[in-house]
C-alpha cells in the first residue's frame, strides 16, 4: 500500500532522513520505534507531505505521490494525527471533527463516524461544543486520534497517541487502535511506548539518528536482545 | 415576555445614548460617556449574572432583536434633521464599517494583517471617479459600484499571489508598502488628477431617484446626505449577512483552522492557498464597493482620503471592536470614525490615541470589545451562531 524508497529529508542544512526505505501493506499494523530524535515524526510528516524529499519516492497504491501536496494526499485517504496534540485549540470539538472530515461529501457518512468516534472516546461527546484548548491532555489527544479517523483514511498515521495518557487509558487506547484496525483501517504507528506497539504490530522498523537500523516481525524484535536493551528498557 | 421587554430596553438604551453621544457639545462630557460606554460593556461582559441574562433574552428572541436593531437604525439619523452635516459623519462611519468587515476578512479570519487596506478603499472610490467624472460615462450606478469592487479585488489578488507564503511582520511590511505604492501612483499620476484628485463626481441615481437631490417627506426637507445614509445602510446590511454566512460556512471554518494553525489545516486536507485568494478577493471587493458609496458622497476624492494613517485606523476599528464578530467589528468603527468629529481639539493627537487603542487593546482584551462567539451547530457541516 505504502512504499519509502531511500527517502532523505532535510531541515535546511540538517539531514534528518538518510535514505528511509519501508513499506506498508493494506490491513497491517507496523510500528516506528527509535530514540529521540531518531525521525520517526519526520518520516511520518513526509509521507502526509508536509515535508518534501530531497531524494527518494514515495508511493502510495503503486502511485507516485513524493510531490502530491498535502491536501490531495488526505483525499487520497492518508490520515496523519501529529504528535503533540496539534488540534485546533481556538474551535470546539465538534469544529475540529468537522475539519477532520474536510475532503468528505457524504453527510451521513460523516455523521455516522461521528457516533462512532464519541463510542470509541465517550468524554469527547459530553465537550461537543467546547473550545478544545479547554480539554485535558488525555482528551486532547483522543480528539486528535478522532480527526483523524474522520477523515475515514486507508491509511492512519499515529504519532505518539498515548504521549501524556494515564495508563489505563493507554491499554483502552491501543485496544481501539487494534479495533480500529480490524474494521479494515491500515495502521502506521509512531510510539515511545514500545513494548506495547509491538505487542498489537505485525511487523516493526527500528529508526537510529535517520536510518532503518532493523526491520522485522514485532514479535521477533519484541524478543531480541538488541532492542531489549536500546528501547524496551529491559 | 420579559426577554423581549429586556431586549426592549436594550436596544432603546443604546439608541439614546448614541443620538446622546453626538449630540453633547463638550469635550469632556463626550470623553466621559465613550469611557462609560466602554467599561459598561467591558464589566457587562464579565458579570456572570449580566451577561447570562442578556444572552438569554437576545437569543431567545432573535428575531425581535434583529428586525427592532434594523428599525432603529433607520430612525437614528432622524434625530439629527437639524444638522445635516451629523448625518454625513453617521454615513461614513456606516462606510467605515463597511470597510472594517472587509478587513476582518484578512485581519480577524486569517490572522493578516493588512496595514495597506485604505488602498482597496482608494481603488474602489477612484474607479467610479474616473468613469463617472472624467470619462463622464454614464453607466447604471449599480454597475459602477460592481466594477468598483471587481477592480479593487483584481488589485487584492496582486497583492495576494506574491506575498502567499508570508505571514506576521513581513506580510505586514509588504501590505504597508503597497498601500504607500498605490497612495503615491495615484498622487503623481496626472491622469488620476495627481494631488488634487477628481472633482464633480456626480451623485448617484438609482431607479429614477438622485441621491443628491433633497426630498419632502410629511412638509420636512430631508437633507440629501440622508438619502446616501439609508444607500450605505442597505449596502452595510448587505454585506453583514454575505459576512455572516461566509463564517457560519465551511470558509470560516476553513479560515479559523488555517488562522490557528496552518500546518494542521493542511493535514486535514484543507488547500490554504485557495483560502487565502478567498480572503483577499471578498475583503478587497468589499473595500471597494466602500468606496463607490464614498466617491459620490464626497463628490471630490485625492490621495490625501486614502492614506496609511487610514488603514491603521481600520486595524484599530477591527481590534477594537472584535475580531471576527460582526457587531463588535460594527460597534468599533462607528465609535472610531465618530470620535475624531468630537476631538477635533486633539486632531494632531489622533494617529497617537488609534496607536494607544491598539496596544491597549492587545494587552488588555485581545479579543475586542465584544468577542468572537462560539458557533453553534446543529447539522453537520453548517453552522448556527448564536
Ligand atoms: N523543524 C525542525 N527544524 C530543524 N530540525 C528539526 C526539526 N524537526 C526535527 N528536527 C531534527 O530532525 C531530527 C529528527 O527529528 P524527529 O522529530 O523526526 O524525531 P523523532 O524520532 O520524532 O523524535 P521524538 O521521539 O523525540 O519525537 C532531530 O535531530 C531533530 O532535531
Ligand atoms: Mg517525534
Amino acid at each position: 500500500m505504502l512504499r519509502l524508497e531511500n527517502v532523505e529529508v532535510y531541515y535546511g542544512v540538517i539531514r534528518a532522513l538518510k535514505g528511509i526505505t519501508l513499506k506498508v501493506e493494506k490491513g497491517e499494523i507496523v510500528s516506528l520505534i527509535g530514540a529521540n530524535g531518531a525521525g520517526k515524526t519526520t518520516t511520518l510528516r513526509t509521507i502526509s507531505g508536509l515535508l518534501t524529499p530531497k531524494s527518494g519516492k514515495i508511493y502510495y497504491n503503486d502511485q507516485d505521490i513524493t510531490y502530491v501536496p498535502p491536501y490531495k494526499r488526505v483525499g487520497m485517504g492518508i490520515a496523519h494525527s501529529p504528535e503533540g496534540r496539534e488540534i485546533f485549540t481556538t474551535l470546539t470539538v465538534y469544529e475540529n471533527l468537522v475539519l477532520g472530515s474536510y475532503l468528505r461529501n457524504d453527510r451521513e457518512g460523516i455523521e455516522k463516524d461521528i457516533n462512532w468516534i464519541f463510542s470509541l472516546f465517550p468524554r469527547l461527546k459530553e465537550r461537543l461544543s467546547k473550545p478544545a484548548g479547554t480539554l485535558s491532555g488525555g482528551e486532547q489527544q483522543m480528539l486528535a486520534i478522532g480527526r483523524a479517523l474522520m477523515a475515514k483514511p486507508q491509511l492512519l498515521m499515529l504519532d505518539e497517541p498515548s504521549l501524556g495518557l494515564a495508563p489505563i487509558l493507554v491499554e483502552e487506547l491501543f485496544e481501539v487502535i487494534e479495533d480500529i484496525n480490524k474494521q479494515g483501517t491500515t495502521i502506521l504507528l509512531v510510539e515511545q511506548n514500545a513494548n506495547m506497539a509491538l505487542s498489537i504490530s505485525q511487523r516493526a522498523y527500528v529508526l537510529e539518528t535517520g536510518s532503518v537500523k532493523m526491520e522485522g516481525d514485532a514479535k521477533e524484535l519484541q524478543e531480541n536482545e538488541d532492542v531489549k536493551k536500546a528501547y524496551l528498557g529491559a | 415576555m420579559g426577554k423581549i421587554l429586556t431586549v426592549l430596553l436594550i436596544e432603546l438604551l443604546i439608541l439614546i445614548v448614541s443620538v446622546f453621544a453626538l449630540k453633547i457639545e463638550s469635550t469632556v462630557g463626550f470623553l466621559l460617556l465613550l469611557v462609560s460606554i466602554v467599561f459598561a460593556i467591558y464589566y457587562g461582559a464579565k458579570n456572570e449574572k449580566i451577561r447570562y441574562r442578556l444572552q438569554d433574552a437576545f437569543s431567545s428572541s432573535r428575531r425581535f432583536a434583529l428586525i427592532l436593531g434594523i428599525i432603529l437604525i433607520f430612525i437614528f439619523p432622524l434625530f439629527f434633521m437639524d444638522s445635516p452635516y451629523w448625518v454625513f459623519v453617521i454615513t461614513i462611519g456606516v462606510i467605515y464599517i463597511i470597510l472594517a468587515i472587509g478587513l476582518n476578512m484578512m485581519l480577524g479570519s486569517l490572522d493578516l494583517v493588512n496595514l495597506g487596506f485604505a488602498a482597496f478603499f482608494g481603488i474602489g472610490a477612484y474607479t467610479v471617479g474616473m468613469i463617472t467624472a472624467k470619462y463622464g460615462l454614464h453607466l447604471p450606478y449599480l454597475i459602477v459600484l460592481l466594477l468598483a469592487g471587481i477592480v479593487a479585488m483584481i488589485f487584492g489578488l496582486l497583492l495576494c499571489l506574491p506575498t502567499m507564503g508570508m505571514k506576521g511582520y513581513y506580510f505586514s511590511l509588504t501590505t504597508i508598502a503597497f498601500g504607500l505604492a498605490v497612495e503615491l501612483t495615484i498622487n503623481n499620476l496626472e491622469w488620476t488628477g495627481g494631488p488634487g484628485g477628481i472633482k464633480n463626481i456626480p451623485h448617484i441615481s438609482l431607479f429614477g431617484l438622485n441621491l443628491g437631490d433633497s426630498y419632502t417627506v410629511f412638509g420636512y426637507d430631508l437633507p440629501f446626505q440622508l438619502n446616501y445614509f439609508y444607500f450605505a445602510l442597505v449596502i452595510m446590511l448587505l454585506v453583514m449577512l454575505v459576512a455572516w454566512l461566509i463564517h457560519n460556512s465551511r470558509i470560516g471554518l476553513s479560515w479559523n483552522a488555517i488562522k490557528e494553525d496552518d500546518i494542521a489545516a493542511r493535514a486535514q486536507g484543507i488547500n490554504i492557498k485557495v483560502y487565502r485568494i478567498y480572503a483577499f478577493a471578498i475583503g478587497s471587493f468589499i473595500a471597494g464597493v466602500a468606496g463607490a458609496i464614498f466617491a459620490p458622497l464626497m463628490g471630490y476624492i485625492a490621495p490625501t482620503n486614502f492614506t496609511y494613517a487610514h488603514s491603521i485606523t481600520m486595524v484599530a476599528m477591527v481590534i477594537l471592536g472584535g475580531i471576527d464578530n460582526i457587531m463588535g467589528i460594527a460597534l468599533g468603527a462607528f465609535l472610531l470614525s465618530i470620535a475624531p468629529e468630537k476631538f477635533r481639539a486633539f486632531s494632531d493627537y489622533r494617529m497617537l490615541i488609534y496607536a494607544l487603542i491598539i496596544i491597549l487593546m492587545v494587552i488588555y482584551r485581545p479579543q475586542g470589545l465584544i468577542p468572537k462567539k462560539i458557533r453553534k451547530y446543529d447539522f453537520i457541516g453548517g453552522a448556527k451562531d448564536e
